[in-house]
């Protein structure tokens, strides 16, 4: 129902998006990670109830990931920024 | 060996629906469109020089001209259109104007059902939940999206108004029939 | 006879008449008039049983409010349960019937359970029936039987829906006085007329949805004049006006039932629920997914019944209801009323009702000194008004016969007794606050109307009207205008607001002068006090809650259920918290409401479901070129994801065992060919392509060189296989990844995810080529000799080796040839632009007569690859198998830095040495097939637990090999080879040998030969 505002195509509706879940979770060198490291990675998430940094998928638009600053209680969102960018301050 | 074979279109065995009254809707299938996609970096020149016609740059947009059209996709991907039987040469055309680019033939991957007639724009906002006013989707607009259960590229031609869909080759008859469903009750009223 | 009609008065037309029947009998009405209204002219208030106790009941109220007169509507499939009588639409040959009762309306069975209402209060299924477990079954059928509102359809749905997509600047719910001149003023200008004298229309993209099949809402009960025309008339001169505009849609019988995120609105619109069927050739309901800029909410209120002993008996009505039977239907409710207020409303009601001509008596009213014009009015109609009184008991079972008054403290109970068979009752008015609650806005209480109103909007919407505690029609004209033009503009359009229409003064100010009554503490004796009419909750279902601790609002809702089913608390919300809020000594603000949920009112799972109902349009079809042959030509069909496959081709008379075995040993002795076109492909380039594969992939392509094939495995970070396929090299910055048929859409995403969020400096680009080539493998001894003869390439196993490819003209088409095999025999998969494959499949067929050429489907293909030990993705992996699992660690690479799956290959977990590892099993009874997902244990005589030690995973019975063939997952599997293991089912028990996953052709001879 949320109508989600891709940085590309413009507002869509949410069903034409993938959420790829929490962002900015780095990939550790797996030459030097640690067993808990790698878990840490692999497994463990924030789930805040709240403000909440995530990757989108425009999987039915124009096929680009972005990253998604979203509010998980309210659906409000907050802000739109490249993959490529590090979360806002201001938002966090 | 002789030609034996013969080549089939994904809605071959559907009948094209025509608009009798003028007022409902009109559906036929485009046959053998060229299709390529094209991705990567591409310059509005080399495209220019080669196709006579502008890259679109913005989202949700086309640039046609007398044989071609090119729809916006996404930052990096773009879909050419051009007449039948001619994916060969505009393959060969585009790779050599667009050396940075991959140039990928999908004529046969899509196909394209023509969508006409007042009832156009109802019908298919039955399907996709993209805001299809003239003031919001105008002729020359395209994008990817959701309709029904599938994905489409959506293509509106001209503000009559005409729309091209191109869907993955495959879902092309159930494509297809949910058009026909969808607007049966309306074209049944005209009767 | 339509006794209780009177000759004038309302917005019907007498001069045509409806026949319809209601339990059976034929009865009348005319156009205009709902089911409840054109019952009650003809007499009948009696119109159901209620939901726990079977009480008689009757009609309450007018509209979306009724709690009581649910009704079946139609007859076989197309039967609808739990209409209100009071919004279903009369029409010429309705079949109606009541609910809830057996055998009879008049004489229910189930009414005994009032007779042994002690026997169940609130919370009596939780209690009773959960010991023993067992004994629910039991009780289950009796309840079912007993309890309950209306019963499902059994039959399919005959009707067709419709769901469609809309999009506004501004959406206004409800079509009353103030919704009508929102509508009016964010409205663009009409047609044809120029800015100036429509005072500025602003431009905006308005849609206006209201429940009923008329605008007007509260206009069409009242007697007032608006620029001098009635009012029952206004709303159509403004439908007239909006109707002229570009870009308004107004759409009647249309609810409004739900409001999600981001003004994501769903509403359903009734296109032929009015009209007898097959009148029209439109969908019966369009479910209208509306997602606007901004949203006025101007629903309107619904008049709040009083709680008093016997206030559910048939006849006992609201007083609005009354009323607007009386001038919108002209319908008596009653021949003799007494009327119980606690606001000034009750006295509008009671004056609309004697100028009607019901005989007015009394107005109980529980404050102490009512006064003002409204009541000098009443009294000048000869009706007493009884002040600091209140209604203390019902007489009457299936009709009121008369009421019992006392004085509000008590101090003189049955001070008197008064005959009538109508009881008005007025205890205030609740906003319709559904929608905006449902959107996340808070409500906020407001004392003076004893209600809660919505608070700060949680989206881009405004509250207006009744809906917002205004009462006034002049302040609901006038702000409903300001509602619509600053809707408007916040959506980016300016415009002025239009006139307010004059209002002759006959109407007040709206003000209610209300004093609170929740309930007067009665004994058992006076009856039961309802709150909640639709679910059956009394008084007494409240205390016993608070004696039990169910205080908290949303505990208190379920236990008793206040506020549930079809009726979501309209009438009763605020009456049960006000109650609830009594008896734990707390305000009502103090124990909160609930938050309503979608649906306002009940939405049809057709309108829900809409055409994307059955067969083709339930889920994609995905079809490949070639499949009108496959039908044409005994193909039995299997779903894989979305794609359609043939199973098996039955020849005459066949069994589909038989047609399997059939096709398995066709391909080991001849020749076969399947569709294999629904494998996924996906076109890679670029010039960091080979890079971004080998980082994929657990097996390396860098190495490999154009025209060559690699089988590669792909892993989840975590070290687990998620994808398997055949990789070949076009041209050095060119490959063709081939994929699992499910997995072919998620394997391309999964590509563009690393690439775009991880990789992003690589020169790579993917595009699905899935459809655009058709591939047909052809497989057996004589292939080789079959495609010789259709291409000029040479196929000779020293110029055309196992795993390379080739560009090739086959029988004149351009396409590539594969030298792959996913059945252990010499094999080519032969890809075509997809137009050009049946054709070209015909061609082989033609061209292989002479090989008695089999078609063979995905089952032979199953059996053909077991026999080998090739493994299926998803079938012989569960997310939890790593390569090494597979035996497969020959496709790991050891010397790549990195790929996916790596570091997690070396996590404890998938380094312990009794993971489940994949090998054969075979059984000791040649003949025995396994079921696939049988469980493998080490002892066959273990006692439960049984202790389980793996699972089969695939299992067929092998023609070629000549007894049954397994594959498993098995404990340490690797190191058990030659146990014995058993297969626990529930009747016997198989035993087993462990060997080694493959049964067929160890060495490879046939596939490289």
């Amino acid at each position: 129902m949320m109508l989600i505002p891709c940085p590309w195509c413009g507002d869509r509706l949410d069903a034409e998006f993938t959420c790829g879940g929490e962002a900015h979770i780095m990939r550790p060198d797996p030459a030097t990670a640690s067993d808990a490291e790698w878990a840490d990675y692999l497994f463990m998430r924030e789930n805040p109830k709240g403000l909440h940094h995530e990757r989108w998928f425009h999987a039915h638009g124009c096929r680009r990931w972005f990253h998604m600053t979203r509010d998980t209680a309210s659906h409000r969102i907050v802000a739109v920024y490249a993959i490529t960018e590090s979360a806002p301050e201001a938002s966090g | 060996m002789a030609e034996a074979w013969q080549r089939q279109s994904p809605l071959a065995r559907r009948s094209p629906m025509d608009d009798d009254t003028g007022a409902g809707l009109a559906m036929t299938e485009r046959e053998f469109l060229a299709k390529i996609t094209v991705r990567g970096k591409v310059a509005d020149d080399a495209i220019r020089d080669a196709l006579g016609i502008a890259l679109p740059g913005e989202p949700n947009t086309a640039c046609s001209g007398k044989d071609h059209a090119i729809l916006w996709l996404g930052p990096d991907e773009w879909l050419v259109v051009g007449p039948p039987d001619t994916e060969k040469e505009l393959v060969s055309t585009l790779a050599t104007a667009l050396p940075d680019a991959a140039v990928i033939d999908v004529t046969e991957g899509y196909a394209t059902i023509r969508l006409g007639g007042p009832l156009a724009r109802e019908v298919l906002s039955m399907g996709t939940p993209l805001d299809l006013h003239p003031r919001e989707f105008a002729a020359g607009a395209a994008t990817r999206t959701l309709f029904a259960r599938t994905t489409v590229i959506l293509h509106k031609i001209s503000d009559d108004p005409v729309f091209d869909i191109h869907v993955e080759r495959s879902q092309a008859e159930y494509l297809w029939t949910w058009l026909e469903t969808a607007s049966r009750p309306y074209r049944d009223a005209l009767r | 006879m339509q006794s209780w009609r009177n000759s004038t008065g309302g917005i019907i037309d007498r001069s045509r008449r409806l026949s319809f029947t209601f339990d059976g009998r034929r009865l009348a009405g005319h156009p205009g008039d709902t089911l409840a209204s054109a019952l009650l002219a003809n007499g009948i208030h009696l119109v159901g049983r209620s939901f726990k106790y079977h009480r008689p009941r009757g009609i309450v109220g007018s509209g979306v409010e009724e709690p009581n007169a649910l009704v079946r509507l139609g007859e076989g499939g197309a039967v609808e349960p739990n209409a209100r009588a009071t919004t279903s639409e009369l029409f010429d040959g309705l079949v109606a019937s009541s609910q809830n009762r057996w055998p009879s309306l008049a004489f229910d069975v189930g009414a005994l359970n009032s007779v042994a209402s002690g026997l169940i209060p609130a919370g009596f299924y939780y209690k009773t029936f959960m010991w023993p477990a067992k004994a629910w079954t039991f009780y289950e059928r009796f309840i079912r039987r007993a309890a309950g509102l209306g019963q499902a359809p059994e039959e399919p749905d005959p009707d067709v829906y419709e769901k469609r997509f809309a999009h506004c600047d501004v959406l206004v719910v409800g079509a009353g006085p103030a919704g009508l001149q929102a509508a009016r003023a964010a409205a663009p200008a009409p047609a044809g007329v120029r800015a100036a004298p429509a005072a500025g229309r602003s431009g905006a993209r308005v849609i206006l949805a209201d429940e009923q099949a008329v605008p007007g809402g509260s206009l069409l009960a009242e007697h007032v004049t608006l620029d001098g025309v009635p009012g029952q008339d206004w709303p159509e001169s403004v439908r007239t006006e909006l109707a002229s505009m570009t870009d308004v849609t107004l759409l009647t019988r249309t609810t409004v039932a739900g409001y999600y995120d981001h003004n994501f609105l769903v509403a359903v619109e009734r296109l032929t629920d009015h009209l007898p069927s097959g009148e029209s050739p439109l969908p019966r309901q369009r479910l209208w997914k509306i997602r606007a800029r901004h949203v006025v909410l101007a629903t309107g209120a619904i008049e709040r019944p009083l709680v008093f002993p016997g206030n559910d008996r048939p006849g006992v009505m609201l007083g609005s209801a009354v009323r607007a039977f009386a001038n919108r239907w002209g319908v008596r409710c009653g021949a003799r009323a007494v009327v119980f207020a606690n606001n000034d409303s009750a006295y509008r009601s009671a004056i609309d009702a004697a100028d009607s001509g019901i005989h007015v008596t009394t107005i109980v009213d529980c404050r102490a000194a009512p006064r003002g014009r409204l009541v000098e009015e009443a009294h000048s109609r000869g009706i007493d008004v009884l002040a600091g009184s209140v209604i203390a008991g019902v007489e009457g079972r299936k009709r009121v016969r008369g009421v019992a008054i006392s004085t509000l403290d008590g101090s003189t109970p049955a001070a008197a007794r008064k005959e009538c068979d109508l009881v008005m009752m007025s205890g205030g008015w609740n906003p319709t606050v559904h929608l905006a609650s449902q959107s996340g806005t808070r409500l906020a209480w407001d004392e003076s109307l004893a209600t809660f109103i919505p608070g700060d909007a949680a989206s881009h919407q405004t509250s207006v009207g009744a809906a917002a505690g205004t009462f006034g029609l002049v302040e609901c004209l006038t702000s409903g205008a300001l509602a619509g033009t600053d809707a408007a503009a916040r959506a980016g359009f300016d415009g002025e607001a239009p006139p307010v229409p004059e209002v002759d003064d006959d109407t007040g100010d709206g003000a209610l002068d209300l004093e609170a009554f929740w309930h007067r503490p009665a004994s058992p004796r006076d009856g039961k006090a309802f709150h909640d009419l639709q679910n059956d909750v009394t008084t007494a279902d409240v205390a016993l809650a608070t004696r039990e601790n169910y205080v908290s609002v949303e505990h208190f809702k379920r236990y008793t259920t206040t506020g549930m089913g079809t009726d979501q608390g309209k009438t009763s919300n605020v009456n049960g918290l006000a109650i609830l809020a009594g008896h734990v000594g707390s305000s009502i603000p103090g124990v909160g409401h609930t938050t309503y949920r979608p649906f306002y009112t009940p939405v049809t799972i057709g309108a829900l479901a809409g055409i994307d109902t059955a067969g083709e349009l339930y889920d994609p079809v995905r079809r490949t070129p070639m499949h009108a042959w496959h039908a044409a030509n005994g193909a039995h069909f299997e779903d894989v994801g979305q794609w359609k496959r043939p199973y098996c081709y039955l020849r005459e008379g066949e069994s589909v065992e038989e047609a399997v075995e059939r096709e398995t040993r066709a391909v080991r002795t001849g020749v076969g060919i399947l569709d294999a076109s629904t494998l996924g492909k996906i076109d890679v380039q670029g010039k960091d392509a080979a890079a971004f594969l080998d980082r994929l992939y657990t097996g390396t392509f860098s190495t490999l060189a154009p025209g060559r094939c690699r089988y590669g495995l792909m892993c989840h970070d975590d070290g687990m296989v998620f994808d398997d396929g055949v990789t070949a090299r076009i041209a050095d910055n060119r490959f063709l990844v081939s994929t699992t048929t499910g997995g072919a859409a998620t394997v391309l995403n999964w590509f563009e995810e690393w690439l775009q969020t991880e990789w992003w400096d690589l020169d790579v680009h993917m595009t699905s080529v899935t459809t655009q080539w058709a591939a047909i493998a052809v497989a057996g001894p004589e292939s080789r000799d079959l495609v010789s003869g259709l291409t000029t390439t040479d196929l000779s196993s020293d110029a055309f080796p196992f795993m390379t490819w080739r560009d090739a003209d086959i029988a004149g088409i351009p396409g590539r040839i594969f030298r792959i095999s996913f059945s252990g025999e010499t094999g080519y998969e032969l890809h075509v632009p997809a137009s050009y494959a049946l054709s070209l499949w015909q061609i082989l067929m033609m061209a292989g007569e002479r090989h008695a050429i089999t078609p063979y489907g995905t089952e032979a293909m199953h059996v053909l690859r077991a026999e080998k030990g090739f493994i299926i993705v998803g079938q012989d992996t569960d997310g939890t198998t790593t390569p090494h699992d597979l035996g497969m660690s020959w496709l790991v690479s050891k010397k790549k830095p990195d790929f996916l799956g790596k570091r997690g290959l070396r996590r404890p977990d998938t380094l312990r040495e009794d993971r489940k590892q994949l090998v054969g099993l075979l059984t000791d009874d040649p003949q025995v097939v396994i079921p696939e997902g049988a469980h493998v244990s080490p002892e066959p005589e273990a006692k439960p637990p049984v202790p389980m030690e793996g699972w089969v995973s695939s299992s067929y019975m092998s023609p070629n090999c000549g007894h049954s063939i397994a594959l498993a997952l098995i404990r340490r599997g690797h190191d058990r080879m030659g146990e014995s293991v058993a297969i626990p089912l529930e009747d016997r028990t198989i035993r087993a040998r462990i060997v080694k996953p493959v049964f067929f052709d160890e060495e490879g001879a046939r596939l490289r030969g």
